[in-house]
């Protein structure tokens, strides 16, 4: 139908006149086809390089290729994407039908031609029975779908989507988030969709950049980026409840965390460390393993699995997950069992990961 | 309420009612009074005749003033609405540098009585030979700074990300304002419009300034003119003519009451 374009991304920066650096120089490329999802605390500068990219903001510096034309200096109409807002950008006074076939007649498409894809898309999403209807006469769920529709007519092979869920309830969200991810396989459009919510990122995602101050924390697949974050920073946005973290000294081999626990860990390095433990490897202990006793300070139950939050140290909660339901209360002294190859280190000053300093080494 | 609070408060309002509307009723009654009832002091004519507007269509052309003043006006709505709704989208949708400088520039000549500039205006329109044509009665006053700042606050209500969209689907600038802008702005095109006619149809000075025959005169000249004319014996015949003369304002005004309110609260409340 359309043929694939790759976007390559070269020491992007961007400031503003006011003198802010908003993003400090972005290299990435972005494959053909793929679902690449850029996250990060809000104000981290994503929607702002999405914006780049549609043409909507000039670079300060750096190289746009879209495909592989050098597209810094094209109009957004000239870069053959779609884009897809937050708030979904529809024209309050065109019917539905309307609003998904604004902007074909540019692109020069016979009446005929518009209306098929229309009817394709409206198909597709479900719309057609309000294609006759008004945006304000439609709920939140399928206003997003016609925003989609208006999209995905164009045929453009790029797709930008600024956190196009944000204004969903999580019922909705979760189900759009597969629809749109069924639906960017179906076309085979590259997609580059901005969000702050790092549960949409592990889901929808091939690949996914982390943001944080305008600056690239990591890129990767989800999982990779999930068991081995590149930094505490990585480590604490991804995954929810977030990774537990806690300062502490390795000193031959043994681990130090608190007064009254350490245990011995298989890593090279002496010294301060920020320690990292998953909330669903925090294990309830069986009898004879080496473990720790806390207290209990919250419990919530799920119904699959409980989150246990325990003070660790005065003024430092963790969170540990258990599968299943368990009865406890708050006051109850949990013993509890952390295997240390489910830790992760990063060293104290940089934050970063210690497994890839040692890589650098190697490198 | 009290019954107490609602008769006085009904009274009061009547009485309002009454003062300010007694000018208008009186003067429709004057309209069919002949010469003497009028300085007889009379409220009520003896008899409902339609003499009088008879009489002020063949004392002046009335009926050629009028026709005048609709095309004055009508032309200065149509060039106002195009040129404020044009500045104002450049205000809103365009970026450039020293914009709000600019702006603020454009509005402060609101600050600026329009018998201030008279006298240049009438030497520019003198010099360009501009004497007692439609051009000289319409022309300047197609730009004005309060037409822009309206059309400027309710474009400002239109999400910016609408003109992304547009840009990103590849519509035009133009294509955009006229499909999108403007028929978000209906109401407030339509109160600036009722508001620009009225203004002009009731124009005086400026008119009587740059005209000197009939061809080209507005009704307001033609009713002084039938002022003088008389020299105030015929009173019932000029009235006749403020009657005709307030009658398409009239009409403008109950049709477009809905939105000429609907405008001008607009934005007062979200």
């Amino acid at each position: 139908m359309q043929q694939l374009k790759a976007l390559q991304l070269n020491q992007i920066r961007k400031s503003y006149q006011q003198g802010a650096e908003v993003l400090k120089g972005i290299d990435v490329a972005i494959q053909p086809g793929e679902f690449f999802v850029l996250v990060g605390p809000s104000g981290c500068g994503k929607s702002t390089l999405l914006r780049l990219l549609a043409g909507l903001e000039d670079v300060s510096s750096g190289e746009i290729y879209i495909g592989n034309e050098f597209a810094n200096r094209l109009k957004p109409s000239e870069r053959e994407l779609s884009m897809v807002f937050q708030n979904y950008a529809l024209f309050p006074h065109m019917t539905v039908e309307q609003n998904i076939m604004f902007g074909l007649h540019v692109k020069k498409i016979a009446k005929e031609e518009q209306r098929k894809r229309c009817e394709e898309a409206a198909e597709m999403l479900g719309l057609i029975p309000y294609l006759k209807r008004k945006p304000k006469e439609l709920s939140g769920g399928q206003r997003q779908r016609v925003a989609l529709a208006r999209a995905i007519v164009s045929h453009d092979p790029i797709c930008l989507m600024d956190e196009p869920l944000s204004n969903l309830d999580a019922k909705l969200r979760a189900k759009m988030r597969s629809e749109i991810r069924q639906l960017q396989r179906k076309l085979g459009i590259t997609m580059i969709y901005v969000t702050h919510d790092q549960t949409e990122a592990m889901t929808m995602a091939d690949r996914m950049m982390i943001l944080n101050q305008g600056v690239i924390q990591q890129i990767g697949k989800p999982l990779d980026i999930y068991n081995h974050p590149q930094n505490a920073f990585v480590a604490s946005f991804i995954g929810a409840p977030p990774m537990n973290m806690i300062p502490a000294n390795v000193a031959d081999s043994v681990l130090h965390i608190t007064e009254n626990w350490s245990m011995d860990v298989d890593i090279d390095w002496q010294g301060d460390v920020i320690a990292g433990v998953r909330p669903e490897h925090i294990q309830q202990a069986k009898s004879g393993t080496p473990s720790f006793t806390a207290e209990v300070v919250n419990v919530e139950m799920l119904g699959t699995e409980t989150l246990i939050s325990f003070e660790i140290q005065s003024g430092l909660q963790w969170t540990a997950k258990w599968q299943g339901q368990h009865q406890l209360n708050p006051g109850d002294i949990v013993s509890l069992f952390i295997d240390q190859n489910q830790m992760v280190f990063f060293d104290e000053k940089e934050k970063v990961n210690i497994e890839y300093q040692s890589l650098g080494a190697v490198q | 309420m009290s019954i107490g609070r609602k008769i006085i408060l009904y009274t009061l309002l009547t009485i309002a009612g009454i003062i300010m509307f007694f000018p208008v009723v009186y003067a429709f009654m004057i309209s069919f009074m002949q010469g003497g009832e009028v300085l007889q002091g009379k409220l009520w004519p003896d008899s409902f005749s339609f003499e009088n507007y008879i009489n002020a269509f063949e004392k002046v052309p009335l009926l050629k003033y009028l026709l005048n003043s609709i095309i004055v006006s009508t032309v200065i709505t149509a060039g106002q609405l195009i040129l404020c709704s044009l500045a104002a989208f450049a205000f809103v949708f365009t970026q450039f540098k020293g914009k709000n400088l600019l702006f603020m520039l454009f509005i402060s000549t609101m600050m600026i009585p329009w018998e201030a500039t008279m006298v240049p205006n009438f030497q520019t329109i003198q010099s360009l030979g501009w004497l007692n044509s439609f051009y000289g009665l319409t022309i300047p006053f197609f730009a004005m700074a309060f037409g822009t700042f309206l059309l400027r606050q309710q474009f400002k209500t239109i999400p910016i990300e609408l003109y992304e969209a547009s840009q990103v689907s590849g519509i035009s600038r133009f294509k955009f304002f006229l499909t999108v802008v403007l028929p978000l702005s209906k109401t407030s095109l339509i109160t600036l419009g009722i508001y620009c006619f009225l203004t002009a149809w009731n124009m005086y000075l400026w008119p009587l300034l740059v005209t000197n025959d009939e061809k080209v005169r507005t009704v307001q000249i033609g009713l002084k003119q039938m002022q003088t004319q008389e020299i105030a014996s015929e009173w019932g015949v000029v009235m006749a003519g403020v009657m005709l003369v307030i009658l398409p304002t009239l009409l403008l005004i109950f049709l477009g009451q809905k939105r000429l309110q609907e405008g001008l609260t607009k934005g007062a409340i979200k």
